[in-house]
């Protein structure tokens, strides 16, 4: 929730701030998160950092990156560098899965305790991957913090937007590349009269809780039929592999085919998937990787087309 | 890109109560078969729409 809030509020602290500034206050959030949860043991306190950090530091991010990179470009270009980017942004997962699970499991411990809470099994870790778990988390703090360092760093300088107006025409400037659309909506209030703002927002609901779901779920419903942490790390890291494939082929592919097609062949797969992913866990860990992957993919890939599409349809509103 | 931002939001409210209520009380199967419901929807939405939408006025 706070990073769907975050785009929002992260595109106006850019229009007053600039580039720079508004990204160095998403990353000292995500790297202050990092360092105070290790020093709290209160589990509401734990929630709030955890949300509020992490969720404004991944949603302020990502978006802004898009946003000042395609500035450098040419117009041609911009496209294929909302592709690399949020590839990239769906590539992360598979690299600090890997860097998570190894620094706090190094010996693939089994989980160690069972609860259960109605018809739902837990399997949970107790011991010294919990114990190790706090000075994981500052390393990551740590590291993330250079990372924003030498980011800030090496980025060229920033041409603060003087109004919203601006950043917005560089919104538009590229939907308009591949749409050549003129007419844009007046205001939100006109939208919310059409019948195309409310089938393509229960469209984009109904589209993307699979995949939010299978992105967060995927491991604690795996691990009630394969007791492996690792195994399911890797299987994690593999979709989410196939979901920065799929984030490539779907912003690739919306320069050549409509929404319609396009969007309809990913929610038939979707579809496959959702229906048969209970039965491919008790068969095969290969078909349930496969629906964890068709999760990510589409989860990866209808952002962009819906970013694109509402841009067409509603402009610079 | 508030339709962008917000049904995101929605669908991460839906999901944390889906995960929480459904899937606690009712276990996993119970969540992939909303889920099955929520896309067959979408895509019944993505084929009854026109190839391409026209741009609002």
């Amino acid at each position: 929730m706070v990073e769907g809030l975050a785009f929002g509020f992260a595109i106006y602290l850019y229009t007053r701030l600039g580039f720079k500034l508004s990204i160095a206050i998403s990353g000292a959030m995500l790297v202050l998160c990092y360092m105070a949860i290790v020093i709290t043991s209160d589990p509401y306190v734990f929630t709030v950092l955890v949300a509020l950090g992490m969720g404004y530091g991944s949603g302020g991010c990502g978006f802004l990156t898009i946003l000042e990179t395609w500035k450098h470009f040419s117009p041609q270009w911009k496209g294929r560098i909302m592709g690399v980017i949020s590839a990239a942004y769906g590539f992360s997962p598979m690299i600090w899965s890997f860097v998570f699970s190894f620094l706090c499991n190094p010996t693939n411990a089994e989980p160690d305790i069972k609860i259960h809470v109605g018809e739902t099994e837990y399997s949970l870790f107790r011991g010294y991957v919990v114990h190790r778990a706090p000075r994981v988390s500052a390393s990551i703090g740590l590291l993330f913090a250079c990372i924003f360092a030498l980011m800030l760093l090496i980025f060229p300088p920033s041409h603060t937007p003087s109004t919203q107006t601006s950043l917005m025409q560089s919104i538009v400037s590229h939907t308009s590349d591949i749409h050549h659309f003129e007419s844009t909506c007046p205001s939100l209030k006109a939208a919310l009269r059409t019948w195309v703002f409310w089938s393509l927002t229960l469209n984009m609901f109904c589209s993307i809780t699979f995949g939010v779901f299978i992105v967060n779920a995927y491991k604690n419903y795996g691990l009630t039929k394969y007791r492996n942490d690792q195994l399911m790390s890797t299987l994690g890291s593999v979709a989410a592999g196939l979901g920065v494939a799929g984030r490539i082929l779907f912003s690739a592919a919306m320069d050549h085919m409509s929404f319609k097609v396009l969007f309809g062949g990913s929610m038939l797969a979707q579809l496959i998937a959702a229906a048969t992913i209970s039965y491919a866990l008790e068969t095969s860990v290969y078909l349930y990787g496969l629906c964890v992957a068709v999760g990510f993919s589409t989860f990866s890939g209808v952002f962009p087309v819906f970013i694109l599409e509402s841009n067409h349809i509603f402009g610079n509103k | 890109m508030s339709i962008i931002g917000q049904s995101f939001t929605l669908a991460s409210l839906a999901t944390i109560l889906i995960n929480s209520v459904l899937g606690q009380y009712q276990g996993y199967d119970w969540c992939f078969r909303l889920m099955t419901i929520l896309t067959a929807v979408s895509l019944l939405l993505t084929l009854t729409s026109p190839k391409r939408f026209p741009a609002a006025k």
